[in-house]
């Protein structure tokens, strides 16, 4: 196969999913219902890859157990988020967390 | 003094927790390439050109078995697909800049930019207000920073082969699920965005066995569905709308 070939080939594909609503909103404007869900997809988006991260922390097998730095470190994590809304406080907690975790249980 | 280039900076700085966690990866992309078949040249290609973690890492899997061109370029458009909403998205916020921005930032719009731009859009009062220049350049210095970082990435992988001992180990692949939370909880300011959130989570570890991400973009249309209903909830129990982008 021409790796060439299809790697170009995957990167018009990606491109194109990244851009065809560029152009289309060029085209007519996004209002109604449409226009208000667009604005629920970042938490959706966001909510969506980092949960199965944490619960499939291996990436295949379910693991809720309390020795899980994955868990651990996402209820921590969730915790500072909620308390102090601060995206940094929320990665210090959350990585620190899960590193002592990680060196406790393995 | 506040400059253009500032505002790349900015954007490359937001980003670099992201960049910290899409490090790893890169490099076992590196070294994961060659020993699957393709050549230095085309694993550097890939994540030049293409720029999806997750894309890059299934198309290996699928060489590496044989598959044929049409099913790997097909299960590249259906893990991918996932970007038609982040264009859609960034696309409603950025809509006054120029054609060039915004192939660009088409071009750079993986999921972690996407994170990163449309965390900064919603620390604006209102989507009115946002200053789309502003925006659209700190948008390409995340875009940007993870670029190179993604391909720099790549690159050692080719070079230093299997010789990085436990990449697995360094505890990294927490960095991006950890910002990702912290951001979304930043993000969700009321009501109809937490339930979005929530139920797209839930939906998303239940529908975590289906094959290519195609669990991610249903869960993702559950949220968003979610979202709408609560505030349409909202709308008729108390006669307020409910305030959002």
């Amino acid at each position: 196969m021409n790796e060439v070939l299809l790697i170009s080939g995957m990167a018009a594909i990606t491109f194109f999913l990244r851009y065809v609503m560029f152009l289309l909103h060029e085209r007519m404007e996004f209002k109604g219902i449409f226009k208000q869900a667009l604005g629920y997809v970042p938490s959706a988006v966001l909510s969506a890859i980092v949960l199965p991260a944490v619960v499939f922390s291996d990436g295949s097998t379910m693991n809720l157990s309390p020795s899980s730095p994955h868990i651990v470190g996402f209820m921590v994590s969730l915790l500072v988020g909620i308390l102090m809304r601060n995206v940094l406080m929320v990665i210090f907690f959350g990585m620190g967390t899960f590193i002592l975790w990680k060196n406790l249980f393995s | 003094m506040p400059s253009k280039f500032n505002y790349l900076i900015e954007g490359a700085k937001d980003s670099t927790p992201l960049i910290i966690g899409a490090i790893p990866f890169g490099i076992i992309f590196g070294t994961v390439g060659i020993a699957n078949g393709l050549s230095a040249f085309g694993v550097i290609l890939m994540s030049m050109l293409i720029l999806a973690g997750s894309a890059q890492f299934v198309a290996l899997g699928l060489i590496a078995v044989g598959a044929s061109m049409p099913i790997i370029l097909f299960t590249t458009f259906v893990v991918n697909f996932r970007h038609i909403l982040y264009g859609a998205s960034i696309a409603g916020i950025l809509n006054r800049i120029s054609k060039t921005r915004k192939a660009l930032l088409a071009f750079l719009l993986t999921d972690e930019c996407f994170a990163v731009i449309s965390t900064k859009a919603q620390s604006y009062p209102s989507s009115a207000e946002i200053d789309q220049d502003y925006l659209s350049i700190y948008g390409l210095g995340s875009g940007f920073s993870i670029y190179i970082a993604w391909v720099s990435a790549t690159v050692a992988g080719v070079i230093l082969g299997g010789s990085i001992p436990n990449l697995n180990n360094w505890g990294l692949d927490f960095a991006m699920p950890v910002t990702f939370l912290g951001m979304v909880i930043v993000g969700i300011r009321n009501w109809p965005t937490a339930i979005a959130g929530v139920s797209a989570a839930v939906a998303s570890v239940l529908l975590f066995p289906l094959p290519n991400k195609i669990g991610l973009v249903i869960a993702v249309l559950i949220g968003v569905a979610g979202g709408l209903v609560v505030e349409h909830f909202g709308y008729r129990i108390n006669g307020l709308r409910v305030i959002h982008e």
